[in-house]
């Protein structure tokens, strides 16, 4: 049961990663990086101020949007026509500063945000429910709602989508392909800082806490199938059983099972379980 | 050949914009101190016959950089305290002590080759150890080859010392010591637990305390009722948790690394898991431990290399670890954690060595440093024939209402330990 | 000292690498440069820092192979100097159980087993592109420690056992003094130094002729263009296999003398499996010039020569700490200004003006 409800979190933190592949075409090493600017700043928020981590959301969601937005439209930006080993090497790059920096100014002192219901379960009989992680799911869930009707029924969201499937046709229809690739970075970035608010009361974290779930939000991707919500979801479950079970027989391996996982999946089945031209 | 001078000039650029970054406090000597007890000598008037430089590879950057920071604060404390009070003393002469540092990145291999730069360009006298067990394996190989003698306090693994090298000495509690001072005082409480579960993270020291545990355990007469490896610095131990908790043991032990300690507190609340204790190799021993967790550290035990409240009277100008504490949040603002004890006690250790050996000569220092035995503010320090700090007992901690208080060894305890656990949420 | 071995070095790559350098004036930098790197013992009092820039030069050759040559971005060979190292290491000890055999014995057997060992799993990744190939290799990386961690099969009771230390670190045998007529060479700071350079200097001699073979060219073309080049006969598949089979040959060569060099090897992630290793073999190919016969060399005098420089400039303790940002910045730099490395200047008659860099940074401009 713990495996799913960790599954969701999983699932939000490859639902922003995935837009931004799927669209830009762009593997978002710095995805992580975004992540934990989002966990500092809900800590600062809360420690500072003493704003609840549920509260203060949506304004991380809204400050990681803004700086997404910039990064692309004037770092990334100028890369986007190189080869991917180009754009992969920056968004390294970036995520590496910013978690050296990070680094620098914070140290590398673990802190977490620890609002009174923080690690307290539900106890319902022989199971233990975390109230974070059932907050979180209950996030995960709306978001990947509101993106998938912001993708699916809004002008913008459109416009989103056309651009990810044929840049230059497009173009020639009168979208501004520069400002459609920022918002959707800046869409990706306010759900990786969703995700990072969430991530930062579920348990400590410190600069370097994060980079894992760059191979692990690829991997989600890469299961549920690239250019579909449904498919990320499905995907951050699948892998939140495999965490929680991998712990009875093969724990000391558990990377190999997750890399034997994605390798299977890219030979046998490319597009992943419910991938799709287009994102939809 | 004309670029090639544009191309130095850019080097040259950005060497120079980097200097710009905001220079450290200044590392000159400290002011005598006034507080507490004084050091035996009186206080120096500053001239020195000579200088002996001190290098260390230490961890500033990376994943141990806090611990790293940690043991560059306790080699300055020791610097600063002794050259204010005329430095070491060879034959009535007095030499300044000096500290050349290098950052390794957390990185084994970074740090060897540095401990390579500062014995042979930087041609230090002695060297100090780094922070970590892998940092101080390579470091240790490259003191040996190069006949140069190491003290160290912060690498414990069981591979270091048994390679047979002369040139290494731990001044701290070798790794299968470290939760020995958890069974030896449960044991003692009531009701003594009868079942342990251990958990340990995959690394050689982490993997040698906990095989040295399940040992000890048994022979206490404790059952070990599950015995889990995870993957070094997994924060998702819940799986692991899960069956403990289903083997119902009474005492759960992990042998690993802070981040994990965070993990498997916060995870058994969530969880539901509630053994009679808890008990860490690496863990509640630093303040970020109980920032992080706050109610929930409490009843916590932690087995620790040092604590301030163990009442030693040392041969050393700090002679109490109370006197090392107060001097110590003068110097830094913070109290101290056992990492930088380690590092001022191999400080120390160096300083009488080099004393009664009466001369700088490495291969001279060397034995005297095998030959030392005496009791300094850290402990007793007195090296095996392999070189590590055999006799050194680990003391045993535990968070008791947000404070953190020695609980053992009985004859030093602050208090007696608090037990059993009565579980999440109830305290 | 080991800061003007750079840029003498630097200097002399430089020239050897120009096509408008006659062949004569190549030949005597290539030799000159090699002449400085072999006497560097007598001129230096530490080589340890020439020898990791040299072991590094041999594993980013290794990595210019595929990443280079073929156009396939490994992110993962980090996983087969570590195995190298950890074969060669197992062969070698003196440890109980282990053969204790000679290094010129061991090496190339490790080498050998890697590069068998990497076309079993080129089988697989090679079937990818892009983006998924490099995250594959990444998996790769990611898995290889825990594979050498895995009890059934290396642990105490398991069928190779203990062959990789059964989790307790591995140990090499120190290197001994070499005694040539009256000379007696120190094992560590000679013996192995030269070792290293060896390395260096087969990654290069492979990289020259793979420039000028059929090989070679096949890989340029599945690099340019793969259907095309399966539809003039080049049989991807296999060239594809031999190329990443070779990368890891090399970085297995420079992981095996890296691992004698630190003589106790644990499977921690600070240690030789460590990210720093996997991404400085593609850095170094970034600076240098990705797919060149010089780029890697002259990337790692770059980014070793750098970062002596800056230890050199200042060993503030303040300072220490702002190393991690400064290489991380440097990266964003030369992917922005400097996609093609260094020998962009080298091998076109491009002046190093500003305005180059300027036109590097917007020329992929969306």
């Amino acid at each position: 049961m713990n495996g799913l409800l960790q599954g969701c979190i999983l699932a939000l933190v490859g639902l922003g990663f995935s837009l931004v592949w799927g669209i830009l075409n762009i593997v978002n090493l710095a995805h992580a990086a975004l992540i934990m600017i989002a966990a500092y700043l809900t800590y600062f928020l809360w420690s500072l101020v003493g704003l609840d981590p549920f509260v203060s959301l949506p304004l991380s969601m809204a400050v990681l949007f803004g700086i997404g937005y910039v990064l692309q439209r004037c770092v990334i930006n100028l890369v986007m026509g190189a080869s991917i080993l180009t754009t992969f090497l920056l968004t390294f790059g970036i995520e590496a500063l910013f978690v050296n920096l990070f680094l620098r100014w914070f140290s590398a002192d673990t802190r977490q945000t620890k609002p009174i219901y923080a690690n307290v379960s539900l106890n319902l009989g022989p199971l233990y429910l975390p109230y974070t992680q059932l907050g979180a799911v209950i996030v995960a869930l709306v978001l990947t709602y509101l993106l998938y009707v912001f993708l699916d029924r809004t002008r913008t969201g459109s416009s989103i989508r056309a651009v990810g499937q044929d840049r230059i046709a497009a173009r020639l229809m009168g979208i501004n392909i520069a400002q459609t690739y920022a918002l959707t970075f800046g869409i990706g970035a306010a759900l990786a800082a969703a995700s990072g608010t969430l991530l930062s009361a579920t348990s400590g974290f410190a600069p370097n806490a994060f980079s894992a779930f760059n191979v692990l939000a690829f991997s989600v991707v890469v299961l549920g199938g690239l250019g579909s919500i449904p498919g990320v979801l499905l995907g951050g479950l699948v892998f939140g059983l495999v965490y929680e079970f991998s712990g009875t027989y093969v724990l000391a391996q558990r990377d190999v099972v997750i890399f034997a996982i994605l390798i299977l999946v890219l030979v046998l089945r490319p597009t992943g379980l419910l991938g799709r031209e287009g994102y939809r | 050949m004309a670029h090639l001078v544009r191309f130095s000039t850019l080097l040259a650029v950005l060497a120079i914009a980097a200097c710009s970054a905001p220079s450290a406090a200044p590392t000159s000597v400290a002011k005598p101190t006034t507080a507490a007890t004084a050091a035996s000598t009186a206080a120096f008037n500053g001239n020195f016959d000579g200088t002996l430089v001190f290098g260390a590879p230490v961890s500033l950057t990376g994943s141990t950089a806090k611990e790293g920071g940690l043991t560059r604060d306790g080699y300055d404390l020791w610097r600063d305290t002794y050259n204010a009070n005329g430095g070491i003393n060879i034959n009535g002469k007095h030499y300044k002590i000096e500290t050349k540092y290098y950052d390794d990145a957390s990185d084994a291999q970074q740090s060897a080759t540095l401990t390579d730069k500062l014995i042979n360009e930087d041609k230090v006298n002695f060297l100090l150890g780094p922070y970590g067990t892998a940092p101080t394996l390579q470091d240790s190989t490259v003191a040996e080859k190069n006949k140069m003698p190491m003290i160290e306090g912060n690498g414990a693994a069981e591979s270091i010392f048994s390679q047979g090298y002369k040139y290494t000495f731990g001044v701290l509690a070798p790794a299968q010591n470290y939760l020995r001072g958890v069974i030896d005082l449960v044991v003692t409480l009531d009701p003594k637990p009868q079942s342990v579960a251990v958990l340990s993270a995959d690394d050689p020291f982490s993997v040698e305390v906990a095989d040295a545990v399940r040992t000890y355990a048994e022979q206490k007469g404790m059952q070990v009722v599950y015995y889990q490896k995870y993957p070094n610095a997994s924060t998702d131990l819940r799986a692991p948790l899960t069956e403990a908790k289903a083997k119902n043991p009474d005492l759960l032990l992990n042998s690993g690394h802070l981040q994990e300690s965070l993990a498997i507190m916060q995870q058994s609340k969530e969880l539901g898991f509630n053994p009679k204790g808890f008990g860490f190799s690496v863990g509640p021993g630093t303040p970020d431990f109980q920032t992080t967790l706050q109610n929930d550290a409490n009843y916590v035990l932690g087995g620790t290399q040092w604590t301030p409240s163990l009442k030693y009277n040392g041969d050393d100008l700090f002679k109490t670890p109370e006197n090392y504490n107060t001097l110590f949040k003068q110097k830094f603002g913070y109290e101290p954690a056992y990492q930088s004890a380690d590092g001022t006690a191999a400080g120390v250790a160096f300083v009488k060595a080099i004393e009664s050996a009466g001369s700088t000569d490495p291969a001279k220092v060397r034995d005297a440093i095998a030959a030392l035995n005496f009791t300094s503010f850290y402990g007793v320090i007195k090296f095996d024939s392999r070189g590590i700090n055999v006799d050194k007992p680990m003391a045993v901690e535990q968070w008791q209402s947000g404070r953190r208080v020695t609980v053992w060894p009985a004859d030093v305890a602050e208090a007696k330990a608090l037990w059993p656990f009565p579980g999440f949420g109830s305290h | 000292m080991n800061l003007a071995i750079f840029v003498a070095g630097l200097a002399l790559a430089i020239l050897a690498a120009r096509p408008q350098s006659s062949p004569g004036l190549r030949w005597a930098a290539t030799l000159g440069l090699l002449a400085i790197l072999v006497a560097a013992p007598a001129l230096s009092s530490s080589t340890s820092i020439l020898f990791d820039a040299l072991t590094a030069t041999c594993i980013a050759y290794g990595w210019n192979v595929i990443g280079g040559f073929t156009g396939y971005a490994s992110f993962g060979n980090v996983a087969f100097l570590g195995l190298g190292a950890f074969i060669a290491g197992g062969f070698m000890s003196r440890q109980p159980g282990h053969y204790a055999w000679p290094w010129f014995l061991a090496i190339p057997l490790a080498v050998i087993i890697t590069a068998i060992v990497a076309g079993g799993i080129g089988i697989v990744v090679l079937r990818l592109r892009g983006h998924y190939f490099s995250i594959a290799t990444l998996g790769v990386a990611v898995a290889m420690p825990q594979v050498i961690q895995a009890d059934a099969a290396f642990g105490a009771h398991g069928l190779f056992a203990n062959f990789f230390g059964g989790g307790l670190p591995l140990n090499f045998p120190l290197p001994e003094d070499v005694q040539v007529g009256p000379l007696t060479l120190d094992g560590n700071r000679v013996f192995l130094y030269e070792l290293g350079l060896l390395t260096a200097a087969i990654g290069w001699l492979l990289t020259w002729r793979l420039g000028k073979s059929k090989f070679g060219y096949g890989l340029i073309a599945i690099r340019e263009n793969e259907e095309a080049a399966e539809v003039m006969g080049v049989d991807t598949t296999i060239n594809k296999s031999l190329a990443y089979m070779l990368s890891a040959a090399l970085a297995a060569l420079g992981g095996a003398v890296i691992g004698y060099k630190l003589t106790n090897m644990t499977t921690e992630a600070e240690a030789l499996f460590s990210t720093t290793n996997n991404l400085q073999m593609i850095i170094i190919c970034l600076i240098g010039g990705v797919g060149t016969l010089w780029g890697p060399l002259i990337g790692a005098f770059v980014l070793f020569g750098l970062q002596e420089a800056l230890r050199t400039v200042s060993s503030n303790a303040e300072f220490l700490a702002w190393q991690g940002v400064i290489f991380a910045l440097l990266v964003v730099l030369v992917v922005l200004f400097l996609p093609r490395g260094v020998m962009l200047f080298v091998m076109s008659r491009t002046p190093l003006t500003w305005r180059v860099f300027a036109r590097n940074l917007v020329a992929h401009r969306i």
